[in-house]
């Protein structure tokens, strides 16, 4: 399975490797919104892990937009992994069609569980 | 075009872009000329007018690229030296528009981090825009920021908008920014100092969140270390995500019928030579060994053929698990009189039908696996106790069988149902017909579960294994 994180945080997307690769997945980064979605372009993954605060043009809201408008990768999983833990943002994450929204610091057993639910989910992994 | 001294490359890209622009006003013109149609709502109010300004912008440019070509454009002699470092912008300003009135408010320092050569070039377009010779310039500090502002005048150079569109994209490049206040045009770049400090609140803004974060993994990790042997206690085989059951049987019915085809071809033979060996010098105690493993063959042999004949597509029936268990054990009596194991069954809630809806003959064979299993790891004069719970509520039907054999330690099964230790290991037969009851059990939407058997009153000590296999109720 292919696990895309955009986040500038060297040390979170360290971790989330970490976590991912453990358990056999795919795993690139990519550290600004525009990186990124080449990244998404490029690679099609299975499963987009996205902070919102991101340098450069693009943060991850417009991130989620710009992905769910391609029709290439509109339909790939994406999980906000942010320390922003206002309602406004939350709703403009899911207004952006976020699937899924965990704050930092997150329980990385419960982002394995959930990326394990789409999976089962999707039944194509 | 403005005062200001670009390079011949920078030069080159603006009066590109104004031969583009007017190009395309150009077209717009044109057209309406040919068509009589209004133009474009973006081709002005008189397209002749609109014409005529073009033209003239496409003069100024060719006017402004023959001059570009016909001297070599030399690096301005203050450039040559030009460094990159903290640069403070008044005192820049001063030397690049010596005539222009420079009003420098007092505050904690105009200096911004950058490529002299930039700004210079940077301010000299901007005093450009201001009202000619002698035009009033503000140099201030505020807050994290130093602003340059110019008073326009009351012309604008044809390149004035695309000079705009270049300072944007520079201001851009260095943090800063370009706008446009009323009538006045300002810099703004990020004072020096700022930037470091920005860059060291996101710095520590990062260490915190990846302790927050390492501390949550950290605390996850050792509560799984904490309940560990608990978490252990009962091992479950839960489907496989993402493959359709019908897709996982239909391989596994391919891999058994290819095996017991191979087996059975290399058996029947070797029982045959065995017959022949029994005329010269062998004992009888060696025969009953060989015999005995043949038998053992052929009955995984058997199992695995039974596996090879199942339908993925198997249509489901209610199928009375009691029943399923009595006739079971009534074919394997055989087995189990030969192994001196006694197997008893007992049905949960006494007189109750435990009936799920499955398919009939893969629950047989699911069955068959089990307490084949339980009679192999069952040591002579022992028993092997089958169990059937009928469904109650949200709690689905159950088989359990506990069998007399040695434990296997929580530590182990894992590796015990993945068929990564061999027969013999714990002193247990080979988790061949677990892994395959596992399998099937998956299939038919069912989960196994080992754990250890309750002591039992007459063989204390002897351990024993319990393998569950529980039905989901939908």
């Amino acid at each position: 399975m292919r696990v895309l994180i955009v986040e500038d945080s060297d040390s979170i997307v360290r971790m989330i490797q970490a976590l991912m690769s453990a358990r056999g997945f795919e795993v690139r980064s990519a550290p600004s919104g525009a990186r990124g979605l080449e990244e998404a372009f490029a690679w099609k993954p299975h499963v987009i892990l996205l902070d919102i605060n991101l340098p450069g043009s693009y943060d991850g809201i417009q991130v989620c937009e710009k992905i769910r408008a391609d029709k290439d990768i509109k339909d790939t999983p994406v999980i906000i992994i942010s320390a922003m833990n206002d309602d406004e943002v939350k709703r403009r994450a899911h207004e952006a069609g976020a699937t899924a929204y965990y704050e930092k610091p997150f329980s990385p057993l419960a982002l394995l569980k959930e990326i394990e639910s789409l999976q089962r989910r999707s039944g194509q992994w | 075009m403005s005062k200001g001294r670009l390079t011949r490359h920078e030069l080159s890209w603006l009066l590109t872009q104004e031969a583009q622009n007017a190009a395309e006003r150009l077209r717009v013109g044109v057209q309406f000329l040919r068509t009589q149609a209004p133009p474009p709502p973006t081709a002005g109010d008189d397209p002749a007018q609109g014409v005529e300004t073009s033209l003239d912008a496409l003069d100024d440019v060719m006017k402004m690229l023959s001059n570009l070509n016909q001297r070599s454009v030399p690096q301005a002699p203050n450039l040559s030296g030009a460094r990159r470092g903290r640069i403070d912008v008044a005192a820049l300003l001063v030397e690049v528009a010596p005539d222009a009135r420079v009003s420098i408010e007092p505050g904690s320092g105009t200096e911004v981090y950058g490529d002299e050569a930039d700004l210079r070039r940077m301010l000299q377009v901007l005093v450009g825009h201001g009202s000619g010779e002698g035009a009033s310039v503000t140099v201030r500090r505020e807050g994290d920021d130093v602003k340059v502002a110019v008073a326009l005048g009351p012309d604008s150079s044809p390149t004035a908008e695309t000079e705009r569109a270049w300072l944007s994209r520079v201001a851009l490049r260095y943090g800063g920014r370009h706008e446009l206040e009323g009538g006045s045009e300002v810099l703004v770049f990020p004072a020096d100092g700022a930037s470091d400090r920005s860059e060291s609140a996101a710095l520590r803004k990062e260490l915190d969140e990846a302790r927050k974060q390492g501390e949550v993994y950290a605390r996850e990790l050792a509560a799984v270390f904490d309940r560990g042997e608990e978490a252990t206690a009962v091992s479950t085989v839960p489907p496989a995500p993402g493959v359709p059951s019908e897709a996982r049987l239909m391989a596994m019915t391919k891999l058994c019928a290819g095996i017991a085809s191979e087996l059975r071809n290399s058996l029947g033979p070797a029982k045959s030579e065995l017959a022949s060996m029994r005329r010269h010098e062998v004992t009888e105690e060696q025969l009953d060994t060989i015999r005995r493993r043949v038998t053992h063959t052929q009955e995984i042999v058997t199992g695995l053929a039974a596996i090879g004949e199942l339908r993925a597509d198997e249509m489901e029936t209610e199928v009375d698990l009691g029943d399923l268990a009595r006739s079971t054990i009534k074919a394997l009596a055989n087995m189990a009189e030969r192994d001196e194991v006694k197997v008893t069954l007992r049905i949960s809630p006494e007189g109750v039908h435990a009936q799920v809806r499955r398919g009939a003959k893969a629950l047989g064979v699911l069955m068959r696996e089990l307490i084949v299993h339980a009679i192999e790891a069952s040591p002579r004069g022992s028993s092997v106790d089958v169990t059937v719970v009928a469904p109650d509520g949200n709690a689905g039907a159950r088989i359990v069988i506990d069998d007399a054999g040695s434990s296997l330690p929580a530590s182990g099964r894992r590796a015990f149902l993945a068929l990564e230790t061999h027969a013999g290991a714990y002193g247990r037969p080979s988790g061949l017909p677990i892994f395959l009851a596992a399998e099937l059990a998956a299939c038919q939407g069912a989960m196994l579960e080992l754990s250890d058997a309750p002591l039992k009153t007459s063989e204390a000590g002897a351990g024993g294994l319990r393998v569950a296999v529980t039905f989901a109720t939908t």
